[in-house]
């Protein structure tokens, strides 16, 4: 009979339980469909990682003969190693949009699969053929290729032609960067191309050497692996190395994957702490009605276990029920989400599966909130003395002292005005369960505006704040100097200014990081960076500007000194510059230090010839700008040509699933909003069913208590709002930090639009909430609200 | 018709007036074709077994019910038919209620509580000594969580007072107090009604009390089973 009993309490709760039935669902939902999505894609992954047996531990250098494969062997715990020749150069593609993109050259061999770094063939075949070529299905994709294509391919200025036969998924190249500096993925304008390894060395004229050795090793051992390697390649010119978790394609991929685990961690929490709290809310208004029946009940016999069970149960009813459509809601959100991600990422392997795991998880949270919202109120009711229970009687000595103090602190000529004022403290506990509601919908409503606006931020300070050209150049040899300043002087160019980027170690006295060193021309006005005073840098020689997120690495400030080393230099040993931190960029993405373009060429690049990277900021009319692409692509002293439309495109694409994140982040962030404060509002007018009942019936016009109510809720939406903006400040300080890479530094910025929006949302919510309450004032049965029990 | 019920010497009458309810599938007749004319100034109890129509008959009388149909008048003013509007208006000047749960605002002191109601209607400066009246001057500054049952009880009177009501109605005021408090509270009603001239209806299940009555109406099953003059003994001298 007690199981009746409860049901029909839960039954005559039906607005309030649907209510957090909803919330608790949209919590489980989020998290099972945050972390299932990050399941799934960590599975795809592991899946492409184990099939093509993706290396351990790898090491970059500029020329080795092949022996060194077999010194890598006697390695330790070396499982296989390999050695390959990988060369960085341009395909050419006259017929097609974009005329020359960036090109890299993988030698595999023809007869067998690789051992190591395997493709994963999406469509076609693997090559038997020496003049055969395998594409990199996201690059392929992008510009158009189908099989039994032609490629030509490009390696200073001797171009080879090979035909397509199949498109193929690299471990390697997931994420297609070409290095780890990389900050987005272009596939439209760098493409892997893997070739006979015989025939791509007779092309490249590198005879049997090698430039990459990958090894497989024990599991666990890829740390000592790699150190060995390295002392191995150093003698030839060791430009990069790194164990598989450091590989750029999975780093970037590892980024993305921990900004999954971090949402469906952080946003489910908000979600359930709200359930949890809404869900206190609600019994314990319910152990209050029924405070009578408790005593009678236990009058009766019933033991104090018996009363506890009954009143925990209800919250465990309540999560269950927000648990099973919560976990459907979550499945659907990972495929969709999944889906979403495979066509952003072409990932053709992607399963959306059921983890049964994941959603035990959020059936036991689901269950677990209203286990923990409900034993406070299932305590109090199993602990009530049956006789003072039966008078109705709950009250204890600290609410009367609390309130007296109240009447002490409110004392206002016109008594109406008194209600709504210490209506808002009458008890503590609603008091907080309000404030921790609407405090709730606030910091959601922040963090993810937040997000947003640091997001477009960083997009816009990348595409419009400091990029004042229109063509982005990078050239095969210094030769093209010459060539850009004849372009240059064409009518409709601009100006032109030069660069020089390289990728350099920095190590200060505590710590070391990785970056692209960029040299700018004095004076030049195409670039313009800002330092964190918001002026533009000034570049000289000697000193060096420094990003914000390797100056915190490296606890630098301007004036001490830095050691930039050249970590490509060909001479097989190192290229290093002192040089002094002239300020801090403030560069929300991007990885680069800048100094001055003389300076830099003649401390790092002239010293090195011909592999070098020259580059060129070239401005001219937008209208002009395909015009000149397509004669910069035709040339082959460009390597790499990139219009600010290439590239807003390329950013554009890859932010689009993060905005569709922060879309449906919002979206829940509204609606736990308004649950938090529609919830209050219901308990507001709930709790106090007789008491504005009794106002009408003593002549107070519905209009009246119903604005008795709205201020009530007004003054703890004030108080949410004051209590959730500084917490929403500082979350959203660490949710942007946690998106903070080496290559992405976001500014958590909060204009004060974002809190006026935050206002108005959360006043909104209130006015419907109020709208909601004076219609049901209306419609009350004052007859029978004057009876009711409170 | 309209001439018949602006009689002022009558606080109330009701002709042919009925209350339904629905219940599920059934309509339940709370009130069945109620005729009656009740004197003004009068201190008038209606008696009878539950679910007999008392309270129904007592909130269509307050305003916060209304008829299914026939009339019902309260001192010249015609009640079926008004809307909202004008129900709040009424009560708001003709009525005041005591409730048998006191249902005083708990967050407002004994003194606020009255005077809430008395700023409503413009009496503010007689709330003190109403509650004087009832008492209670020394418990002004009391919470209702800090009042007894009985004391609660009479700042509800004190608050129905201060109004001046043409009409007083109580329901079942004593029906959560023991048998003393309660006639405390009622020899104060008693009181303060006598001395204003006020009319009160009030609805109890005790048949004792009802020799306190100027009037008394039985009810059965939605009907007026019959009408008698009462004994207006002071509640004071009614033994249990």
């Amino acid at each position: 009979m007690l199981w009746r009993k409860l049901w029909a309490d839960t039954r005559a709760l039906a607005r309030q339980a649907a209510a957090l039935v909803v919330l608790i669902c949209l919590g489980v939902g989020l998290y099972i469909g945050l972390y299932e999505a990050y399941q799934n894609l960590d599975d795809a992954y592991n899946w492409i990682y184990d099939t093509t047996r993706f290396a351990h531990a790898s090491v970059l250098f500029e020329a080795a003969p092949e022996s060194l494969v077999e010194n890598a062997r006697a390695i330790p715990h070396v499982r296989q190693a390999i050695g390959r020749i990988v060369k960085d150069g341009s395909i050419v593609q006259r017929d097609r949009e974009r005329k020359r993109v960036m090109g890299r050259f993988v030698g595999i061999p023809r007869r067998e699969r690789p051992p190591i770094n395997d493709t994963w063939i999406i469509e076609g075949r693997y090559l038997s053929e020496a003049n055969e070529a395998l594409l990199e299905h996201q690059f392929a994709a992008e510009n158009g290729y189908q099989l039994g294509d032609r490629v030509t391919c490009s390696y200073l200025s001797r171009e080879r032609e090979f035909a397509v036969v199949g498109f193929v998924l690299s471990p390697e190249y997931v994420y297609p960067v070409p290095s780890k500096h990389s900050s987005f993925v272009s596939p439209g304008t760098f493409g892997v191309i893997f070739l006979d390894e015989d025939r791509a060395r007779e092309w490249l004229g590198v005879g049997r050497q090698i430039t990459e050795v990958h090894c497989l090793t024990d599991l666990g051992c890829e740390g000592e692996v790699l150190g060995k390697l390295e002392a191995l390649a150093r003698p030839y010119g060791m430009e990069t190395s790194f164990v598989q978790d450091d590989q750029p394609s999975k780093r970037l991929l590892t980024l993305d994957q921990q900004g999954f685990a971090t949402l469906s961690v952080f946003f489910p929490i908000l979600f359930m702490v709200s359930a949890a709290l809404s869900l206190y809310g609600a019994l314990s208004r319910i152990v209050r009605l029924q405070v009578t029946i408790i005593g009678t009940l236990k009058a009766c016999g019933f033991a104090k276990r018996e009363i506890l069970i009954q009143y925990v149960m209800q919250g465990v009813l309540i999560g269950v029920a927000g648990a099973i459509p919560g976990a459907i809601l979550g499945h659907w959100l990972a495929v969709w989400l999944n889906g979403m991600y495979a066509e952003a990422l072409h990932l053709p392997i992607m399963r959306a599966s059921i983890h049964w795991d994941t959603v035990s998880v959020g059936f036991l949270l689901a269950v677990a909130t209203g286990l923990a919202a409900a034993y406070l109120p299932a305590r109090t009711a199993a602990r009530l003395p049956p006789a003072v229970a039966m008078r109705g009687e709950m009250e204890g000595a600290r609410g009367l002292t609390a309130q007296r103090r109240l009447v002490e602190w409110t004392r206002l000529r016109a008594v109406v005005y008194l209600i709504p004022v210490r209506g808002v403290f009458r008890r503590a506990s609603r008091t907080l369960l309000a404030l921790a509601g609407i405090a709730g919908g606030v910091v959601i409503i922040i963090v993810t505006l937040g997000l947003h606006v640091s997001t477009m931020d960083a997009l816009d300070d990348f595409l419009t704040g400091s990029r004042r050209y229109e063509i982005d150049l990078q050239f095969t040899s210094p030769d093209s100097l010459g060539f850009a300043r004849s372009v240059a002087a064409l009518p409709g160019a601009n100006a032109l200014s030069f660069t020089t980027s390289l990728p350099v170690r920095a190590k200060s006295l505590w710590a070391s990081g990785e970056l692209i060193l960029t040299g700018l021309e004095r004076g030049q006005q195409l670039l313009r960076i800002k330092s964190q005073s918001g002026e533009p840098i000034e570049v000289e020689p000697g000193k060096v500007w420094i990003p914000r997120q390797l100056a915190e690495r490296l606890v630098l400030e301007p004036g001490d000194p830095i050691l930039l080393e050249w970590v490509q230099s060909s001479r097989r040993r190192a290229v290093k510059r002192a040089m002094q931190v002239a300020g801090i960029v403030d560069a929300a993405i991007g990885n680069s230090a800048y100094g001055e373009y003389h300076d830099i060429r003649r401390a790092f690049s002239d010293r090195v010839y011909p592999n070098s990277s020259y580059g060129a900021l070239f401005d001219c009319d937008s209208a002009t700008s395909q015009s000149f692409k397509e004669r910069f692509q035709e040339s082959d002293k460009v390597a790499a040509v990139s219009t600010t439309e290439d590239v807003t495109k390329q950013i554009e694409e890859q932010f689009a699933l993060m905005l569709v994140f922060i879309g449906v982040l919002l979206s829940f962030g509204l609606v736990l909003a308004g649950s938090a404060i529609h919830s209050v509002a219901n308990v507001s007018i709930l709790e106090r069913t007789r008491e504005f009942a009794t106002l009408r019936s003593l002549g107070f016009s519905a209009g009246t208590v119903a604005w008795i109510a709205a201020v009530e809720l007004c003054v703890l939406a004030a108080l949410g709002l004051i209590v959730g903006t500084p917490l929403g400040k500082w979350l959203n300080y660490l949710y942007i930090q946690s998106f903070t890479t080496e290559s992405m530094a976001f500014r958590p910025l909060l204009p004060p639009w974002i809190y006026i929006t935050t206002v108005v949302m959360v006043y909104a919510l209130v006015g419907l909430s109020s709208w909601g309450a004076l219609r049901r004032l209306r419609a009350m049965d004052l007859a029978q609200a004057t009876k009711a029990r409170e | 018709m309209q001439a018949e019920i602006q009689d002022k010497s009558e606080a109330l009458v009701a002709k042919d007036l009925w209350k339904q309810y629905p219940m599920g599938d059934v309509t339940v007749d709370a009130l069945r074709g109620v005729n009656l004319r009740l004197p003004a100034g009068r201190f008038v109890i209606l008696v009878g077994p539950s679910g007999s129509g008392k309270t129904t008959l007592l909130n269509l009388a307050g305003g916060l019910d209304t008829p299914s149909r026939g009339n019902l008048a309260v001192f010249g003013r015609a009640l079926s038919g008004m809307n909202e509007e004008q129900l709040t208006a009424y009560r708001r000047e003709k009525v005041g209620f005591v409730f048998q749960m006191f249902n005083l605002v708990p967050t407002l002191t004994a003194l606020e509580n009255i005077r809430l109601v008395a700023q409503l209607v413009g009496t503010d400066d007689l709330a003190p000594q109403t509650l004087a009246d009832v008492g209670l001057a020394d418990r002004a500054d009391n919470l209702p969580s800090q009042l007894s049952g009985g004391e609660q009880q009479r700042v509800a009177i004190a608050r129905a007072l201060v109004k001046q009501p043409d009409i007083l109605l109580a329901d079942e005021p004593t029906g959560a107090l023991d048998f003393e408090t309660g006639r405390q509270v009622l020899s104060v009603l008693w009181q303060q009604t006598r001395s204003r001239g006020m009319t009160v209806i009030m609805v109890t299940h005790n048949v004792v009390l009802a020799r306190m009555a100027d009037l008394v109406i039985r009810l059965r099953s939605g009907e007026v089973i019959g009408m008698e003059p009462g004994e207006a003994v002071p509640p004071s001298e009614i033994a249990p």
